[in-house]
């Protein structure tokens, strides 16, 4: 098969196998619902910027403090008289924000080095493998905590804090899906033509092992949104006046027993965010999978 | 002179009374109730008072205590260890030579009977001790542990600056010699970090044997789950009056709601610190009293005053009028907080509110310093997260100083990365929140102001000061004396190095009718008489 | 199996020191020691005596080589917050950690396994679809938020339960154990489900059903036991995550085990005590391993025949992506 064929075929095999995808995922309700939700607050949280006035969120007005949900504030005010339901909004941008980048950075480190181990085995793959052993040894919960404390709280510390204690997971996805493939006609074919290690792995391996790999991303930025705010909870990340949601929910927890709508809105958009994700993810998984195709 | 403690005064009559003898005559409950009435806190208390006992009143047998923070060392000279909630452990578990009597403010005798100053420069005090007290372990106290006990400490500056060595005159007489003069020190001597251990159990075992002491209360090691709770058993060979009470459990509970949760369903009977939203709700409650009382805990604001940005005292200023103190209590919901004017304990005697410069509250002036900082207008506030209520304070602060042109960016880090970044030699930060429990004694101050130490958050090193400090503790003319803690107030004033944000009030919440709680506005309570009426 | 055994235990050594020097590596990078929370008012010079007590003038791998030389004779160090030895501090955490990781793992199992079933044998009914939604929302609840949630619901509204520690026996295991078991049992409901429907499907049982054996039999005889490896795998994973503390549910619940003993060691910087207790989850958790392994070979007898013969490097099969996490 000369090259150009090939990569002609791809192509079309590749829009193929992407729109069989989409006619699976299309027809599972929850996943459409989740990527519906997913899309809104996408909007929102992109353009928020231009429509909505900053005031709005970093305001204090202490005289209207802990208002209980009302006509001009949806989900009242907090201690000190801002307004709950544009800062649980606002929330939004940074709840996304280090959902994804916490997981792109587990994908950069983790991915490579979850081929590698799957591609090279033996010693490298040992070695790798022990490493991340280590790493997972320590409790994710414990890792933010001291990289935040190293680094020092901010959006962009909390964002790597979290993306560091998911890299053992990608390592080892990563690295199982890559065992099922190496071993496959095409990787030994390019072998024959004397292809680098590198053009391997990148061109013929981890294209064939990304189902597995877009899953767990998918999950990953539910859970990590669900980590980022465990760490706020526990009095490390984002810095004020930010309304991050778990910072929302540090600051309402004082509050729990006679204003506990500070808690329960920043909880409730966490868990139907981390709800969207997971439906997606679900979703994609079902459409992905060829084990489940009828 | 000194300043009333009423609100003390008020808390206690409520709250202390007798205690609740054994060997006198049970209490009667409407006595407690009548008391109560001169606090409004505790009036739901004194409608629905309890029945009179009949005959011999019954007590619970034993009462759980929840702490808000952790017990990590039952040793009160351990390192590192003294703070408020080991020192109400230590008030149980061990005496110390002097106890400072809340209500008089002056100085009565605990384990010694007897003290008088030798010299007039107050370096020499001879003290003689009780005969009949024995330690946990069965031995003696003489004036050999007392020798051993302030030997040992090594790392509390009150007592390294001053004490040189004791002389032994007698099984129970001896003389505290000091390097230099301190009219204080018979008060420094009354923090239960000073009580006296046993020094036969601390040679037969460094890590455990200052556990063991003279007080009402024995730690029960087995019972001990370090950093969550310890259990204490009472000591019937007790020198002094004994509670009712078998047993106490002291358990910690980090969050306040929680700690409120628990004395609501009678899980622990006694705890401190409400959360300042659940005040109310805690007093709807008739099973249970709160009582709000102020303390001498200082909120303050400290500028690192030897580099950075807040060497310049005109931003020093600019932020010291910008600042609005009401709007901080508010924010903080601390309904029993009182503005403080100088940055000086509240209960101390020679505490002054008159200054040539009057600051408060005034956002025209703050612009009119911050035009005199040229670009010198923004700051670095380095706030401690483990306090919700710095976040608070801090927030609000932040949105002043816009109001006024200063930028100020607000850096969280944890209580050791602000220690060790506040540290006196090697500070880094710009600015900080902090707070301090100042004691009654004037001298106290120094904590704050003496070069090298690490409490001095604002990196003061003013000679001036220093200076002052010194003469004010060696001097015994009470008059004179009070003409140098006033300077030192009117310097801080003037140069704002630390701005006095508010002293806080705090709550004690118990289940009804629970007695032989003593207050001090310090937070060195005493529970060691605590009982509850059934 | 002895082998097998060793082996295991051979290969946790690197874990530890790996881990170990981890641990000391990044306590060394966050801001502060332990010198600067017990210093807290001391003089410069006071400090620095301090300092110099504790090892901290000197570099972290000074003072790591010291560690692993007290580690060598079975001694996990002292403690210098708690001023005790950290195998007695730990020993006086783990029962309640255990206490609740059991309780919890024991929640899911009871409830996870047989809804797992039933909703794969009637796969697109009513009971598969609204466990289903249940288990995703339980997997979406941040865990604080949901213990706090109920902490205002049954002790705080209704009274029913203690909001905090471990001084009333099961009544105060309920709440933290719900709060953990909630997320176990979303996770264990879902792999269950999954791993019956692949099983459900295998040419062997159609051949089963088509002997005529009724579909009960197949659901309980056949079905379930060739599902259950990667529910034990799950199993046992949790349980290894359990026993590490719940660091949160902790915190929230001010229950006195493992995880908060961890966190309240960091705060305060106390490098031994955390050090130890981590060295210590993980000994704890390559025990639950393999004691997982060697419920496997029961359970499978091709996997036993792999132990025999010493190759260990092939675990049981994978369990599909996400539903580990």
């Amino acid at each position: 098969m000369s090259k150009n064929t090939e990569s002609v075929s791809r192509k079309y095999r590749k829009r193929g196998k992407l729109g069989e995808i989409w006619h699976h995922f299309k027809k599972n309700k929850g996943a459409m619902a989740g990527l519906i939700i997913l899309i809104v607050m996408f909007a929102v949280a992109l353009t928020i910027d231009f429509w909505l006035d900053q005031e709005k969120v970093i305001g204090q007005n202490i005289r209207e403090k802990l208002q209980s949900p009302n006509a001009a504030h949806w989900f009242g005010t907090d201690e000190m008289g801002r307004d709950m339901f544009w800062r649980v909004v606002y929330g939004s941008r940074y709840s996304l924000a280090i959902g994804f980048v916490a997981v792109i950075v587990s994908l950069i480190v983790g991915v490579p080095l979850g081929a590698a181990a799957g591609y090279y085995g033996g010693k490298i793959e040992g070695l790798i493998m022990r490493v991340t052993d280590i790493f997972s040894a320590i409790p994710s919960i414990l890792m933010g905590v001291v990289i935040v404390s190293i680094l020092g709280g901010s959006t962009i510390n909390l964002m790597i804090a979290v993306g560091i204690s998911s890299v053992p997971n990608f390592v080892r996805i990563t690295r199982a899906a890559v065992l099922t493939v190496k071993n496959e006609e095409y990787v030994e074919a390019a072998r024959a033509l004397g292809k680098t290690d590198m053009y391997i792995i990148f061109r013929h391996i981890l294209p064939n092992c990304l189902s597995p790999i877009i899953v767990q991303t998918t999950l990953r930025v539910a859970s990590a949104i669900v980590s980022a705010s465990s760490l706020s909870f526990l009095g490390l990340g984002i810095k004020p006046p930010s309304p991050e949601w778990g910072a929302l929910l540090t600051a309402g927890k004082t509050y729990i027993r006679g204003y506990s709508y500070l808690c329960l809105f920043p909880g409730l958009a966490i868990m139907i965010t981390v709800l969207a994700f997971n439906m997606v993810g679900d979703g994609l998984r079902d459409a992905m999978d060829p084990k489940l195709k009828r | 002179m000194k300043r009333t403690l009423s609100f003390a005064l008020a808390a206690l009559l409520a709250v202390s009374l007798a205690g609740c003898g054994q060997s006198g005559s049970a209490e009667p409950a409407a006595t407690t109730a009548a008391a109560a009435q001169e606090t409004t806190a505790a009036q739901e208390q004194a409608e629905q008072a309890e029945p009179e006992a009949t005959g011999e009143q019954g007590y619970r047998e034993h009462l759980t205590i929840a702490f808000e923070s952790q017990i990590t060392d039952l040793d009160p000279q351990g390192v590192g260890n003294a703070n408020e909630i080991h020192a109400k452990l230590f008030n149980m578990t061990h005496d110390t030579l002097f106890n400072y009597n809340v209500e008089t403010g002056e100085i009565d005798p605990e384990l010694a009977t007897s003290w008088e100053w030798l010299d007039d420069a107050c370096t020499q005090l001879h003290v003689t001790l009780r005969d009949d007290v024995t330690f946990h372990n069965g031995n003696k106290l003489t004036a050999e542990d007392v020798a051993f006990t302030l030997d040992r400490v090594q790392t509390d500056t009150q007592i390294t600056d001053y004490y040189d060595h004791c002389e032994i005159l007698g099984d129970h007489e001896l003389t505290i010699v000091l390097k230099s003069g301190n009219v204080d020190f018979t008060y420094i001597l009354s923090r239960p970090f000073d009580s006296i251990v046993n020094k036969a159990a601390v040679e037969a075992d460094p890590d455990f044997g200052g556990t063991i002491g003279t007080g009402v209360w024995i730690n029960n090691l087995d019972g001990y789950v370090a950093g969550d709770r310890i259990e204490l058993i009472r000591n019937d060979n007790y020198w002094g009056e004994l509670p009712p009470t078998k047993s106490i459990t002291i358990v910690h509970i980090a969050n306040a709601s929680s700690r409120l949760m628990a004395l609501e369903s009678d899980e622990v009977q006694l705890i401190y610190k409400l959360e300042p939203t659940e005040i109310e709700l805690a007093r709807s409650n008739p099973d249970v009293e709160v009582n709000e009382f102020a303390t001498t805990r200082l909120y303050y604001f400290a500028f690192n005053t030897s580099a950075g940005p807040a060497e310049d005292v005109n931003l020093r200023k600019a932020v010291a009028y910008a600042i609005n103190k009401d709007d901080l209590i508010a924010a903080v919901g601390d309904t029993g907080a009182e503005v403080a004017k100088t940055f000086y304990g509240n209960a101390m005697s020679y505490y002054t509110e008159e200054f040539d410069e009057d600051i408060t509250y005034d956002p025209e002036k703050a612009k009119e310093y911050v035009a005199l900082c040229g670009n010198n207008t923004s700051l670095k506030l380095m706030v401690n997260t483990s306090d919700n209520i710095f976040k608070t304070l801090s927030e609000v602060i932040q949105e002043e100083l816009r109001q006024v042109g200063i930028t100020m960016e607000i850096e969280e880090v944890d209580s050791a990365g602000i220690s060790a970044n506040t540290r006196y030699d090697t500070a880094t930060h710009e600015a900080m929140l902090y707070s301090i429990g100042l004691n009654t004694w004037d001298s106290d101050m120094g904590r704050l102001f003496s070069v090298g130490t690490n409490s001095n958050k604002a990196i003061v090193d003013d000679s001036r000061i220093s200076e002052l400090l010194l003469e004010g503790s060696a001097c015994v003319d009470p008059a004179e004396r009070g003409e140098y803690y006033k300077e030192i107030q009117a310097i801080n004033n003037d140069q704002c190095y630390y701005l006095p944000l508010y002293y806080c009030s705090t709550t004690i919440a118990y289940h009804a009718g629970l007695q032989g709680i003593t207050i001090n506005p310090t937070g060195y309570f005493d529970y060691s008489q605590i009982c509850l009426p059934e | 199996m002895h082998r097998y055994i060793i082996k295991r235990i051979l290969m946790l050594i690197p874990v530890i020191v790996g881990v170990s020097l981890l641990v000391f590596v990044m306590m060394d990078m966050a801001p502060g020691t332990v010198v600067d929370i017990i210093g807290g008012e001391m003089s410069t010079e006071e400090l620095a005596e301090l300092n110099h007590q504790l090892g901290y003038d000197r570099s972290v791998f000074y003072r790591y080589f010291l560690y692993m030389k007290d580690l060598l004779h079975g001694d996990l160090g002292t403690s210098f917050i708690y001023k005790m030895d950290v195998w007695d501090l730990y020993m006086q955490r783990l029962p309640a950690t255990l206490e609740l990781a059991g309780a919890s793992v024991l929640l899911a199992i009871l409830l996870s396994i047989p809804l797992g079933i039933k909703a794969a044998t009637g796969h697109g009914g009513l009971t598969d679809n609204v466990s289903m939604v249940a288990a995703l929302l339980g997997l979406s609840m941040p865990n604080f938020w949901l213990g706090m949630m109920l902490i205002v619901l049954f002790s705080n509204r209704l009274g029913w339960l203690p909001s905090y520690g471990a001084t009333d026996g099961i009544k105060s295991l309920i709440l933290p154990a719900l709060t953990i078991g909630t997320g176990l049992m979303a996770t264990l409901t879902r792999t269950t489900r999954s791993s019956m429907l692949d099983v459900l499907r295998a040419d062997y049982l159609r051949t089963a059903r088509s002997k005529g054996v009724p579909e009960k039999k197949v659901v309980s005889k056949h079905a379930l036991k060739n599902a259950l490896i990667p529910i034990i795998t799950i199993i046992g994973t949790q349980l290894g995550n359990a026993v590490g503390g719940a660091v949160v549910t902790e915190n929230v619940f001010a229950w006195p085990g493992v995880g908060r003993l961890i966190i309240d060691a960091i705060n305060q910087r106390d490098t031994t005590t955390v050090t130890g207790c981590i060295i210590m989850t993980t000994v704890m958790i390559c025990v639950i391993m393999m004691v997982v392994d060697i419920i496997y070979a029961f359970v499978d007898p091709r996997l036993r025949a792999q132990y025999a013969s010493g190759k260990t490097r092939k675990r049981a099969p994978k369990v599909r992506g996400g539903e580990a996490a």
